[in-house]
């Protein structure tokens, strides 16, 4: 058993966490970087007006969306996604997913006129990175219509080009797994919580503070001191009651 | 390197449709695939000119014989919902024009009693209340936007089955807004038995007004954190359109 730490060990621990946490999806960043290189050479203007990906760039997005997700362990869904401003109810979306140990492709039902409607364009992995204009990754969040599961995605924008065309390159990530190994990382620094950009916690050491609680709803619990996480635009908190 | 065509688990890639084409329990009879897909067409959930997977995929998924299967697209085509095409690239298509899809919900709720509304509307409340309570402790920013985007869907809605989309899409974002993977999980599948019931409650302009207005104050309890307001409001929205259902069910469903 050890005995209780003192701040100064615990705050030495969180700037341990904070790399322990960034370290965590620095392979799946990686992955998503090799992707938007092939990204930029596709056929975009002509995906997003007739919805469809030309054969030859399908097969490279494929190519590279399978590494990914046979290469980095977190990884459990990748692909891309585009819409321009000229063709906003249209857009394109190719996505696979792991299915026990192999990868097969996943079509979205884009059909507005459906009930199992996957409207990406207005999804938070496809909106936030848009409006930070840099990788993000998204805290957990039930991606209806889409996993229909707890996710967390990691995404990285193509720069908008000269078409007014928005490309987002996106992998899902095992939230559970990514939250356990959160936990673990936080433990010496305990009380700690992983926090997001919007002050919910992504995972913390205190059990009444649960994955996606805004900390202003415990009130039992006040932050002595943060880490920002600028990578992510998140940031770790000391916890003290 | 390339992955098979998935045509079988494209069908299947929404929960939405895994509820509907779950594998038959009793030895599947033609009828019953036969109502589960023209269910699935009349609710948009197979959109038209989608295209089913092959005979022998969804023969399989159904856990029936392909003989069953073809006895029951034969009614389906014979009803003018699917057309098939034979020879390579051919298969069977959702075809227009789709059913009205009032007289489908009628046939559909028809076979309910009184004690199945009152099941279905104590289900859903249940669901609605816990996950507009929770969603109030946990929902981000973009869950709230998303729930503002669904109010203003509703409140804008012309016709029973524009206001019954915006409502099931409502509570499935408010579900997810909780963050619960089981809670959104139960609103998918409530959205697919209540489908019917929403589109011939929503055929009341004034019901639709009035059940919009309380999304929108649900919505307000969620963004300002007040989770016992949440959860009045869901319940109250709710039985909102389980009185008028079960006002319908006393009346015959005589909608007009």
């Amino acid at each position: 058993m050890t005995t209780p730490s003192s701040r100064s060990d615990r705050l030495r621990a969180l700037d341990g966490a904070a790399s322990a946490i960034l370290a965590l999806t620095a392979p799946v960043f990686a992955h998503l970087r090799h992707m938007t290189e092939a990204a930029r050479t596709m056929r975009l203007a002509e995906a997003t007006a007739t919805g469809l990906l030309p054969a030859s760039d399908l097969a490279l997005l494929e190519r590279v969306s399978v590494e990914a997700i046979k290469g980095a362990e977190l990884i459990t869904g990748a692909g891309m996604a585009a819409i321009s401003a000229q063709h906003p109810d249209a857009g394109v979306m190719n996505w696979w997913i792991l299915r026990g140990s192999d990868v097969t492709s996943k079509r979205h039902i884009l059909n507005p006129h459906s009930d199992s409607y996957y409207d990406f364009s207005h999804s938070r992995w496809f909106q936030v990175p848009t409006d930070r204009g840099a990788p993000t990754l998204i805290a957990p969040y039930v991606d209806s219509w889409g996993t229909d599961d707890l996710t967390i995605t990691a995404a990285i924008p193509l720069s908008v080009d000269s078409f007014g065309i928005t490309t987002i390159l996106a992998a899902d990530l095992d939230a559970r797994a990514y939250v356990r190994a959160v936990e673990e990382i936080l433990r010496p620094a305990a009380p700690a919580a992983l926090v997001d950009s919007e002050n919910r916690a992504v995972a913390s050491t205190i059990p009444e503070m649960e994955t996606g609680v805004r900390l202003s709803t415990v009130q039992s619990w006040t932050v002595d001191h943060r880490v920002e996480l600028v990578e992510l635009g998140w940031s770790l908190a000391l916890m003290a009651t | 390197m390339s992955t098979p065509p998935d045509r079988g688990l494209d069908l299947l890639s929404t929960l939405t449709r895994r509820v509907l084409f779950a594998p038959l329990a009793d030895p599947g009879r033609a009828e019953t695939v036969a109502e589960r897909l023209r269910t699935a067409i009349s609710l948009g959930i197979l959109a038209e000119n989608e295209q089913l997977p092959p005979e022998a995929d969804l023969a399989a998924q159904f856990n029936i014989s392909p003989v069953t299967l073809r006895e029951a697209l034969n009614e389906l085509r014979s009803a003018g919902l699917v057309t098939t095409r034979r020879g390579r690239g051919g298969g069977t298509v959702v075809s227009g024009p789709l059913p009205d899809q009032e007289n489908a919900s009628v046939e559909q709720v028809s076979a309910l009693s009184s004690v199945d509304l009152r099941d279905l509307a104590d289900w859903r409340r249940t669901i609605a209340t816990e996950s507009a309570r929770l969603a109030a402790r946990r929902a981000s920013e973009r869950d709230i936007a998303l729930l503002e985007r669904g109010v203003g869907n509703a409140e804008m809605s012309l016709s029973a089955v524009q206001a019954r989309r915006a409502d099931s899409r409502f509570f499935i974002e408010l579900a997810a807004a909780s963050q619960s993977a089981r809670l959104s999980r139960a609103a998918i599948r409530l959205q697919v038995d209540y489908a019917p019931i929403l589109t011939l409650v929503y055929t009341d302009k004034v019901t639709r007004r009035g059940a919009a207005a309380i999304l929108r104050t649900l919505t307000t309890a969620v963004r300002e954190g007040q989770v016992e307001h949440a959860g009045r409001a869901a319940a109250q929205a709710v039985d909102l359109v389980a009185a008028r259902a079960a006002m319908l069910h006393a009346q015959g469903w005589e909608t007009s």
